[in-house]
């Protein structure tokens, strides 16, 4: 069944060797070794960016108000970059590519750079796909002058079709 | 994590930390009017010290933060001043008080450096919370580092980290080593065209 979309999302959880976090740019860099863990999607990557903000309420009234930025109220978790050696498992699938970024209460992933998604023995690679976490979905974006390729195994059909 | 708060609060614990120095830094030589309780003149060891010390500053009229502490010792040799049981209270234009306390001070007028000792303990009003054993405030260069563990926790976040270092004036804050991290993003999904629908 699919997950109520959520503007709450499940908690992250991210161990990494350093973390640098940039208040001005309100980005937040996990880096080295990256595991990242969201319910049952696991991530392993180099750097691990993510992007905070502020709700329009909470904007400060002025640019460079007292306190803007910094000592003002919060501010919300947006979107989760993952960068380099990027790799993605949930349950039998694999999915990896040069980038894969997440935005707050989407459940679903774009893959980017050489990206390829791999279920079983079958397979889709190209420059862009979109990986849907609560369904059994992914979809190849095509691109003019960007091969898009599929590798489905017939017996994995035939093996699933005996299970029904 | 909410927006992160525990960035704004890891920088405010410098710069609380650095305001006390900042201003013990600039303001004359001799310690500010102290409302003191029964100040003893001199302790057991025989040195001179204070007790119940309390500093308000206040710039153009305006409160900026304060600092108690159970007991003050100046030490002339080495130009470092003792505060025991320090807590200093920060307040902001907008948002409510910061507090940051710690067992021990130690302000050192020679390399303009403060550090705080034993429980460091920095909160927010709503809820921001940063723990450590040990910080260290640079005035020269404006920063704050520990290579102790590190804490900072508010309602959508948690790190924590081994080593911190604070560039105060970059507005950056940096976990050195063995980062553990929970937080929980809040949006509502990629803008529109990003992504197959």
């Amino acid at each position: 069944a699919t997950m109520p979309m959520a503007s709450n999302d499940q908690p992250i959880h991210v161990v990494s060797d350093s973390l640098e976090v940039d208040n001005k740019a309100q980005v937040a860099n996990f880096i080295g070794k990256v595991k990242a863990v969201q319910g049952d999607v696991k991530i392993t990557c180099d750097k691990l960016s993510v992007y905070y903000d502020q709700d329009a309420k909470d904007q400060p009234k002025a640019k460079g108000a007292a306190g803007e930025g910094m000592l003002d109220g919060g501010g919300k978790v947006r979107k989760v970059v993952a960068s380099g050696h990027v790799k993605v498992v949930q349950k039998d699938r694999i999915a990896v590519g040069r980038q894969a970024t997440y935005w707050a209460g989407g459940r679903k992933m774009l893959l980017e750079g050489q990206a390829t998604v791999w279920r079983g023995k079958n397979q889709i690679s190209g420059e862009q796909i979109t990986v849907f976490l609560d369904q059994d979905r992914a979809v190849v974006h095509g691109q003019p002058g960007k091969r898009v390729s599929v590798t489905i195994t017939p017996n994995s059909l035939k093996t699933q079709e005996k299970k029904k | 994590m909410k927006r992160l708060r525990w960035i704004i609060l890891a920088v405010l614990a410098a710069i609380v930390v650095g305001a006390g120095a900042a201003a013990l830094l600039h303001q004359p030589t001799q310690l500010p009017v102290i409302k003191a309780g029964d100040a003893a003149p001199t302790d057991s060891d025989g040195r001179p010290r204070l007790r119940g010390l309390k500093y308000t500053h206040v710039e153009n009229g305006v409160r900026k933060w304060s600092l108690k502490a159970e007991k003050a010792r100046y030490e002339d040799k080495k130009g470092q001043v003792y505060l025991d049981q320090v807590e200093v209270e920060f307040y902001q234009e907008k948002g409510g008080p910061i507090y940051l306390s710690g067992d021990e001070g130690i302000y050192n007028q020679k390399t303009h450096t403060i550090t705080l000792k034993g429980h460091v303990d920095g909160r927010t009003t709503d809820g921001n919370r940063l723990t450590t054993s040990v910080i260290t405030y640079r005035e020269k260069d404006k920063t704050a580092d520990t290579d102790a563990e590190v804490t900072i926790q508010g309602k959508q976040y948690k790190v924590v980290g081994q080593g911190m270092l604070v560039l105060v004036e970059k507005n950056k804050v940096i976990l050195k080593k063995k980062v553990r991290s929970t937080f929980t993003p809040q949006g509502d999904g990629p803008p529109p065209g990003v992504m197959v629908e």
